[in-house]
């Protein structure tokens, strides 16, 4: 791993492979301490000054109070994919607009609210005296249904104290 | 993948909140923007404590990053910014526009106006770095030694190196990886890699 690190310094990583060094980098100690010496050799060969600082651990030491940096992923997308989405919205809302303002609007609210009335009527609740009738015949009737008849008047009981 | 394409993989993994790829960007350009600030804040000590500060203001900053930059220029900018801020906050004349650009001017291996406030302590330890390293290079084969010149010193690209040597690209890779390595060999027992100086 040492070599792709080595690489890393140089910016001449394989794309394929910069992951897997970053990855390495995060878990592995000796690793950090070989990239600070790489990029230290580098500087004294360029004759760089201040060779005897090292203020990392000490802005490290600061960031441990910081908040965790997070940027919003959005930001990060590639450039071509930013305009073709501002494009896409646009087209959308353009469309939803169109569609709003060109449609014949009256005559399909009429429909939606005559479709409402129709349903409303169909679920109208039944009155409580309807009701018994309807489970007394419906038990009568029903072939294997052995209720006692404790449990009938319970029921019964029950529907008349909820039209109550 | 160039220098600035690993920068930026760097930059995307702390605004995915990785802190730990910010202390990777602090060890490469650690020395450089201590040398920048130096250029303003002569003390070394005070020059340290602008340059961390630099670095903290960048990772405060960094969510804002787009990359329309290179990541050092975006840096230095912050460096430059914070030593003007120090000397107008402790009441010493921050330097000219044109004065920066004279300062820039100068030779960055020029180093003598920066290093007269230096303790001899750490004049020691710089010396005893440069020597090691340097003696290490002499030491090298040649082949290695040429190859992390090139790249070093000359700034060269993998695939320039391997034209100038007559040799493939992959071979380029191994041989400064074999440079370093010998070198840093050398240069272990100087560094202090304590776990308090661990992150």
């Amino acid at each position: 791993m040492k070599t792709e690190l080595s690489a890393l310094v140089d910016g001449e990583t394989e794309s394929h492979e910069i992951r897997a060094v970053l990855s390495a980098l995060k878990s592995n100690v000796d690793l950090r301490d070989a990239w600070n010496q790489y990029h230290l050799i580098g500087d004294v060969l360029r004759g760089e000054a201040e060779l005897d600082s090292d203020i990392t651990s000490s802005v490290m030491q600061r960031l441990a109070e910081e908040p965790v940096v997070l940027a919003p992923s959005a930001l990060r997308q590639a450039n071509w994919q930013r305009p073709l989405a501002a494009l896409a919205a646009s087209v959308a809302g353009v469309a939803v607009v169109g569609w709003l303002a060109l449609s014949p609007s009256q005559p399909r609210e009429q429909a939606l609210i005559a479709k409402t009335e129709t349903a409303t009527q169909r679920v109208q609740p039944m009155a409580a005296s309807d009701m018994q009738e309807y489970l007394l015949a419906h038990q009568a009737n029903v072939p294997g249904l052995k209720l006692q008849g404790g449990s009938q008047n319970i029921r019964t009981v029950s529907v008349l104290e909820g039209g109550r | 993948m160039g220098d600035r394409e690993a920068d930026r993989a760097l930059v995307e993994r702390v605004q995915a909140g990785d802190q730990q790829a910010f202390g990777l960007l602090v060890v490469k350009y650690q020395r450089k923007l201590l040398r920048l600030v130096s250029r303003l804040v002569r003390d070394p000590a005070e020059a340290e404590d602008v340059a961390q500060e630099a670095f903290i203001k960048a990772y405060r900053a960094l969510p804002s990053f787009r990359g329309e930059s290179a990541f050092y220029t975006w840096l230095y900018r912050i460096g430059v910014n914070t030593a003007k801020n120090w000397l107008i906050a402790h009441r010493r004349r921050a330097p000219t526009a044109t004065e920066m650009d004279n300062m820039e001017a100068e030779s960055y291996g020029e180093t003598d106006l920066l290093r007269d406030v230096d303790t001899p302590e750490r004049l020691l330890m710089s010396k005893q770095i440069a020597d090691t390293v340097n003696l290490a290079m002499a030491e090298l084969p040649e082949e290695l030694r040429t190859a992390v010149t090139l790249r070093e010193i000359e700034g060269l690209s993998y695939e320039e190196i391997a034209q100038v040597m007559d040799c493939p690209i992959g071979t380029v890779r191994s041989r400064i990886f074999r440079a370093r390595e010998s070198i840093a060999q050398k240069l272990r027992p100087l560094l202090d890699t304590g776990p308090d100086r661990r992150w």
